[in-house]
């Protein structure tokens, strides 16, 4: 028969004085309070990137004109630097969670950006989609400073430098300069879009004179896969992946000094009157000149 | 007062009280975080998914916490409060480094993991654990008996 392993007194519990069982009960309250503020606490800075957790889709809105890359190298109100798109999108590659990006893209165009394979073009059937031309026009000045009895002085080392500045008069040779490259890069356009979305030239270029389209013709034209929005998107990448779509939204990380400097980027954009209204006054009050009213 | 040696069923009883417990001090603020994981899990095995960094962290952040519950609680009062209810305590050469090898079963880790296999056989064929016998400690069971 086993042996029944009973002892009258043990080493710990004579070690000290045992505090009484009221004494226990309200250290363990006093620990358990303690767990509970340390968890409450631990989770709510988890919370931050609560739509992290968990996501196999990144979502990367491109709302506004796309640049090149923003003076500042921020998102600015209204203007999406392609620069910063680049990188989201290496980021979602590079991240093992994320399976699938929904581009979110509200756009007018800008400059060409970068792209990975896109998949599934989806646009909703009112939406202003396809639009494939190049613009490069601009409001000339040069008379107008005259009228105000305001001189350029062209100072350029390359006869072309300045060609493009509102201030300066285009003659026709520089026109079709500008004309020129204009046409390369809609022809770089042209291919860039024919080979994403496996038209031909010939067919491309029957669409590209820069007419916009509603998402039902584009569909039509081939421009796009299918009408809907983001939740046909998720149906898309649920269907393909097998897998329920959990999204997270992938977007620039503004550090602390950025987000400082960010009050004076996300400042609204002057229009191109205002700018050049204060390039006008700030070249008046270089020469010491009196300054009118512009209004 | 006699002092024995806990049963299986009375350490199986203080276990799943601290698991109530630790579900409502510790698990629950963190239960909205686990939602999408819960929801993959509808697709794919826990022991199949892949996990981000973040929640990685998430569940090393959480087992830590739920690893200092049973080591705090034990070294200071000897006892967690799921013993307390199950009146057992702990017996031996208590001491910080003790408590923190007699809860290392918490590490959701090779070899460690190992342990949530073996320590319930332990416990129920010889009342004590691996790692009770590797830190010098046992769980015993007090009652006051008329003598």
């Amino acid at each position: 028969m086993k042996k029944p392993s009973i002892h009258l007194s043990t080493a710990a519990l004579q070690k000290s004085p045992a505090p009484n069982t009221s004494s226990r009960v309200w250290v363990s309250v006093l620990l358990l309070f303690g767990f509970l503020i340390v968890a409450t606490f631990t989770a709510a800075l988890f919370s931050r990137d609560v739509d992290d957790i968990g996501a196999n889709t990144a979502i990367i809105r491109l709302i506004g004109p796309i640049y090149g890359d923003g003076s500042s190298g921020v998102f600015s109100d209204g203007v999406v630097g392609s620069t910063q798109i680049i990188e989201l999108l290496e980021e979602a590659r590079d991240d093992d969670a994320i399976t699938a990006v929904i581009l979110e893209i509200n756009s007018p165009g800008g400059s060409a950006v970068a792209s990975d394979e896109i998949a599934q073009a989806v646009a909703n059937r009112m939406s202003i989609t396809a639009s494939i031309g190049v613009i490069g026009s601009y409001l000339e000045f040069d008379e107008f400073i005259d009228d105000w009895n305001v001189s350029y002085n062209r100072l350029v080392a390359g006869d072309r430098k300045d060609v493009g500045d509102p201030f300066v008069n285009l003659n026709d040779v520089n026109k079709a300069f500008i004309q020129t490259k204009m046409n390369k890069v809609h022809r770089f356009f042209i291919e860039e879009v024919a080979q994403n979305r496996k038209l031909t030239i010939a067919e491309t270029e029957k669409i590209a004179d820069g007419q916009f389209m509603l998402g039902v013709e584009a569909k039509d034209a081939g421009l796009v896969d299918e009408l809907g929005g983001k939740d046909e998107s998720i149906a898309y990448i649920e269907e393909k992946t097998g897998a329920i779509v959990i999204t997270t939204v992938f977007e620039h990380e503004t550090g602390l000094l950025e987000e400082l400097f960010g009050i004076f980027s996300s400042a609204p954009q002057p229009s191109v009157a205002e700018s050049v209204k204060e390039q006008v006054r700030g070249r008046l009050l270089e020469r010491n000149s009196p300054v009118p009213m512009l209004r | 007062m006699v002092v024995e040696q806990a049963s299986f069923w009375r350490r199986a009883f203080a276990f799943i009280i601290d698991l109530f417990i630790l579900d409502i001090f510790i698990t629950s603020p963190f239960s909205s975080l686990f939602e999408s994981v819960v929801a993959r899990t509808k697709t794919i095995s826990i022991f199949e998914m892949t996990y981000s960094t973040k929640e990685i962290a998430l569940i090393v952040m959480l087992f830590l916490l739920l690893y200092l519950y049973f080591v705090l609680f034990e070294y200071v009062l000897q006892q967690t409060p799921g013993m307390m209810f199950a009146k057992t305590k702990l017996d031996g050469n208590m001491s910080f480094w003790t408590t923190l090898v007699r809860n290392s079963f918490l590490f959701p880790v090779l070899p460690f993991i190992l342990l949530w296999v073996i320590e319930p056989i332990m416990l129920f064929f010889k009342k004590r654990t691996v790692l009770e016998y590797a830190s010098g400690t046992r769980t015993v069971y007090q009652r006051e008996v008329m003598l």
